[in-house]
């Protein structure tokens, strides 16, 4: 099992009543091996603060984020960069592609904290062939400004998997997309989830993406629950 | 993709921003020093003057209204 989240709580208090405002209550959830799931619901009601916990950026309130049957709260810092350099690709509604950058160079950064030369060339392999599925091959040595919004978003998909990652996390990937370049985007990720053999989560508003995955859980008010 | 290149690529990228700032630094040091001297000059020939106008003066008798 990639990732397990067991009784996860997040609260925040407010500083002058002590109020708690509770954003996630008692959430338990596991991402099968090479499964995919899809987190939908309304805005504001947590989704992407659960994909954070999920990621380790952000931490809960209570309960246990198991990655690759570790505890991730016992790592520290430094480990704990590692470990989501390996173990995790991102992917974000924005690209945040870097500007100065061309493609290629965007899609090679989560590479570049690796000091083995061999583990560098094997990545540089991976990302040729990734850029060649996914279409972009024409297009690495292009800056970001020359490529179209839908080619950026195909080269964070790129940038995500480069490393391999047996998780891989998407807040919300065709949130920027006009409706063609969404479908396509969601086609693409249920490819490279079947492809890759990478646990796919998705955070998204949007119906048609999230019927594609094999798991759909819905959240609101705090409480997450599993609609297919 | 090494680190060196990221920052070369980064420094090139930015560098309008990067000059403006560098002479936005310069300029301010050099308005902000110059005022300090200025300000040090003029009072040390004010102090200078008024000795040379007092001349060997060791006491002065105010009458204390």
């Amino acid at each position: 099992m990639p990732a397990e989240l067991q009784h996860i709580s997040k609260y925040y208090e407010q500083p002058e009543s002590k109020a708690r405002n509770l954003i996630l209550d008692d959430i338990s959830m596991s991402v099968p091996e090479a499964g995919s799931v899809a987190i939908v619901g309304p805005s504001g009601s947590g989704k992407s603060t659960l994909l954070h916990i999920l990621g380790t950026l952000d931490v809960p309130t209570v309960g246990k984020v198991i990655l690759d049957n570790r505890d991730v709260m016992a790592m520290n810092e430094a480990g704990l960069a590692n470990f989501r350099n390996r173990f995790i690709g991102f992917i974000f509604q924005l690209h945040y592609l870097l500007p100065q950058l061309t493609l290629i160079e965007n899609v090679l950064l989560p590479v570049l904290p690796q000091k083995e030369k061999s583990a560098r060339k094997v990545a540089m392999e991976h990302a040729g062939n990734l850029n060649e599925r996914v279409g972009l091959k024409d297009h690495i040595h292009h800056r970001p400004a020359q490529l179209s919004v839908g080619e950026r978003q195909r080269a964070a998909v790129v940038r995500a998997l480069v490393n391999k990652p047996r998780l891989v996390l998407a807040d919300e990937p065709t949130g920027s997309l006009d409706t063609e370049n969404a479908v396509k985007l969601g086609q693409l990720l249920y490819e490279m989830n079947r492809e890759q053999n990478t646990a796919l989560v998705i955070v998204t508003h949007s119906m048609e993406l999230a019927g594609r995955m094999d798991t759909i859980y819905r959240l609101s008010s705090g409480k997450l629950q599993m609609i297919k | 993709m090494k680190k060196s290149r990221l920052t070369i690529r980064s420094l090139w990228y930015y560098r309008k921003l990067y000059l403006a700032v560098f002479t936005g630094v310069v300029l301010s040091t050099a308005v902000l020093s110059g005022a300090l001297i200025i300000g040090d000059s003029v009072r040390h020939s004010l102090i200078k003057l008024t000795d040379m106008r007092l001349g060997a003066t060791r006491i002065a008798i105010s009458r204390g209204d």
